[in-house]
Formats: structure tokens, C-alpha cells, sequence
């Protein structure tokens, strides 16, 4: 694996390979890793970091993690919330997002693009796949029949009903979407309103109106 | 269907729905009933995590956006990231991190990676193949001259002993020592009763 050391216990303190032209710029990028007086983080521009990091900079690396580390380690601890993950978890997860953004020489982090997201979305987006990704893999892990609690093991006696298909094109993709949301996801009217960057009216109407379609191809009740 | 649907005015509060419409579990039941086939093939897909990411941050253009909500219809393993991010963006926590994971994090970047960065890849390597052309000509050259001279030495050695004696017997003999040492044994092998009847001198 380039770019990233398999020795995950192993701090390194070695001094960065960046030449000398590089040198006020890294240094005002390392000071970026503290906060000023109010706790804030100071202005960053995303693609100079990147850019430096897939040189295999040392030193950007550093000031990379200490910066960034919470807003992975929230991400990380957000989409594990209400699930029996403790904080061993959290941490192993968080090592494995920077496992991930660095293995195979950056490969991951020098696919993201300044100019379609800022750095802190784009890595809240890879900490939450890379969790949701773990727990869909300990999920697919078999569970013995021993270890398993007797209700789980019980096979449910009602059979599912069969599944109809929704025609293509009955709903329009902001409609299935929103249902998906609402009913899949249990978001709220406000929290789609805000995901979709629409007024929350534009969203009931759409639910509304997917809801109709629906109960009437199908011949549901209203 | 009873009827067509009533207008949003005619809805009981505020908020244009009902307490039935508004996530009632008649409406849940119903999209669960039939959404399991109005996924297509992009199901499957791994999502897009840039599309994402810039989808959330609002960059997308009209047409981009509204194809990312189509992608996004189809795409449930999409959403649940979509979603979880979007939680985790509003929920604006910062927590303090362990310094254990941030200095484990920190030693997973390879000191050498500079210079592997810098070390010529095989694409650098290979638009090197003319210059290192003749040199690689002249190894082989001389190589072959080794080759060469090894098997005429040998093949010459061969040659040589098969001249001095076609029948290969003296390669033999000196391979097996002198003849006469070979005979001393022998006489006591094939001599049943330890001695020798002839010693004293008899004679038949």
C-alpha cells in the first residue's frame, strides 16, 4: 500500500520531503491546525491541501489530521448514534476513513473537487460511507444460531405479501425520492425541505401528490 | 380511490396535511408495499460520493441537480449516505479527538511516500525505453559472448576427451581408480572357503 504505512502504531516524526519554495506556505498550512482565541479554524483553501497531501507531504498530513480529525470523528459518531457501536468503534472507524483517503497514494483524497464541494462536506460524506459500508459488512457476517437471541432466530410466521412493481414513470424521481425520504428515512417535511433546497410546501405538495398517484394506480383507499 | 384528492386548503392544520397524511403509517405501508420494485439497476451502484457531496453543498446546476435527484431515486445505498451526511453537516458537532487517534492517524502516512512519489513510475520508465535501448543492447551482446564461450569450452572439452579415446574407457578407468586395487577384494569375495586352494602348491 503506497502512501500509507500498514504500521498503524508507528508515529513518525520525520521531516517532510517539501523543498524549499514550499516551505511559508506548508508552515502557514501547519499553523492552520490551531484554532485562533474564539476556537475558530482559520480559512483554508481546500485544493492547496490536497494538493499537498498527494505529494506525499509529511508535514500537510499532520496539520490534515489534527485539523480535520472532528469533523470525521463526528461524522463517524453521528451515523453509529442509536446503534450498540461504542467508542471503540468510533475510533477504529475514524482510523480506517484516513486509512482510506490515504491508501494507494491519495488515490481517494485527489478525487475531490474544490469546486464542487468544500473539503469538510466531501470528507463528512466519505466518514458517513465508509460507516455505513461497516455496517453493511458486519450485517452480511453470519451469526451462530447459539449466539443469536431466541426472537431473533424465530422464523416469522406471516408471509410477505407479494410485491407489486411501480410502473416507470408513475412518480416522477423528486416524488419517489421524497417518499424515500420521508417514509425510508424518517425525515421530517423541514429536514427534505432543507435537503432538497426547496420550500417546505414544495414538499408536501410533492408527497401529496406521489401519494395520489400511488393509492390511485393501485386502488388503495385514500 | 374514493373520489379525487382534496385540495391542500381543505387539509386540517397549517402545515397543508393531516395527521393520516402527514408519515402515517397507511402512506409508510404503502410505499414499502411497492417501492421494492421501483428501484432500478443503479440500486447496485456504489454512490457517487463528489456527486454527493456537491449536492449537499448546493453546487449543482438546475439540469445537474435535478438528473442527481433522479440518480438519487434509484439509488438507495445514495440516500442513506446522503442522509446520514446531511445529519451529521446540521448537527455541526466538533467533538474533541482522543489524541491517540489523531497521532494513529498521523503515522499512517508514509515518510518515503515523497520519494516514491518522486521515483519514476512505469510509465516514466517506459518513456525511458529508447534511451536505455542501446544500453540494454549492449548487455545483451554480452551476454550471449559469455554464452558463447562457455559452451565452446565445454563443447571443446568434450570433443577433446572423445578424440584421445572413442571408446570413453579412460574417462571410466579414471573415474574408478586403478585396476589393481580393484582386484584385491574380489579375490576374497569369490573365495568360499578363505583360502586359497592353489596356495600350498598343489597340484591335481
Amino acid at each position: 500500500m503506497r502512501g500509507c504505512t500498514a504500521a498503524l502504531s508507528r508515529i513518525t516524526g520525520e521531516a517532510s520531503g517539501a523543498d524549499i519554495g514550499d516551505t511559508l506556505a506548508l508552515e502557514s498550512f501547519a499553523a492552520s491546525a490551531a484554532r485562533d482565541e474564539n476556537g475558530r479554524w482559520p480559512p483554508i483553501n481546500g485544493a492547496e491541501v490536497v494538493a499537498r497531501l498527494v505529494r506525499g507531504d509529511k508535514e500537510a498530513w499532520d496539520a490534515f489530521v489534527e485539523r480535520f480529525s472532528p469533523v470525521i470523528y463526528a461524522a463517524v459518531s453521528r451515523t453509529l448514534r442509536g446503534r450498540p457501536q461504542g467508542e471503540a468503534e468510533i475510533r477504529d472507524l475514524t482510523q480506517d476513513v484516513f486509512l482510506r483517503l490515504c491508501k494507494d497514494d491519495y488515490r481517494l483524497l485527489s478525487r475531490y473537487e474544490p469546486k464542487r464541494s468544500t473539503l469538510v462536506t466531501w470528507l463528512t460524506v466519505v466518514a458517513t460511507s465508509t460507516t455505513l459500508d461497516a455496517l453493511r459488512r458486519k450485517r452480511g457476517q453470519t451469526v451462530a444460531l447459539d449466539d443469536m437471541p431466541e426472537e431473533a432466530a424465530a422464523v416469522d410466521p406471516v408471509l410477505p405479501a407479494p410485491r407489486l412493481r411501480i410502473p416507470k414513470g408513475l412518480l416522477s424521481p423528486r416524488q419517489a425520492l421524497v417518499l424515500q425520504l420521508v417514509f425510508e428515512r424518517d425525515m421530517d417535511v423541514a429536514e427534505v425541505a432543507t435537503l432538497l433546497a426547496v420550500n417546505p410546501q414544495t414538499v408536501r405538495s410533492t408527497q401529496h401528490k406521489a401519494l395520489v398517484k400511488l393509492r390511485k394506480y393501485f386502488g388503495e383507499e385514500g | 380511490m374514493n373520489g379525487p384528492p382534496r385540495p391542500y386548503h381543505e387539509y386540517g392544520d397549517e402545515s397543508g396535511m393531516t395527521g393520516q397524511d402527514r408519515n402515517s403509517a397507511g402512506d409508510k405501508a404503502l410505499w414499502r408495499r411497492y417501492r421494492g420494485r421501483a428501484y432500478g439497476p443503479e440500486a447496485a451502484a456504489s454512490p457517487d460520493l463528489e456527486l454527493i457531496a456537491a449536492f449537499l453543498d448546493g453546487r449543482l446546476t438546475g439540469p445537474e441537480r435535478a438528473a442527481a435527484e433522479a440518480w438519487l431515486a434509484a439509488t438507495p445505498a445514495a440516500v442513506e449516505v446522503l442522509v446520514a451526511a446531511q445529519r451529521a453537516r446540521l448537527s455541526g458537532e466538533r467533538p474533541i479527538v482522543p489524541r491517540e487517534i489523531i497521532a494513529r492517524a498521523q503515522a499512517l502516512a508514509d515518510p518515503a511516500a515523497p520519494q516514491a512519489a518522486t521515483a519514476p513510475g512505469w510509465r516514466e520508465r517506459l518513456a525511458d525505453l529508447p534511451r536505455l535501448l542501446p544500453m540494454a543492447q549492449w548487455a545483451a551482446a554480452a551476454a550471449l559472448l559469455a554464452l558463447a564461450c562457455y559452451a565452446g569450452f565445454d563443447l571443446g572439452l568434450e570433443s577433446g576427451l572423445a578424440l584421445d579415446d572413442p571408446a570413453g574407457d579412460l574417462e571410466i578407468a579414471a573415474s574408478e581408480g586403478p585396476a589393481f586395487e580393484a582386484e584385491a577384494p574380489l579375490d576374497g569375495l569369490f573365495d568360499p572357503y578363505g583360502s586359497d586352494p592353489f596356495a600350498n602348491g598343489e597340484t591335481s
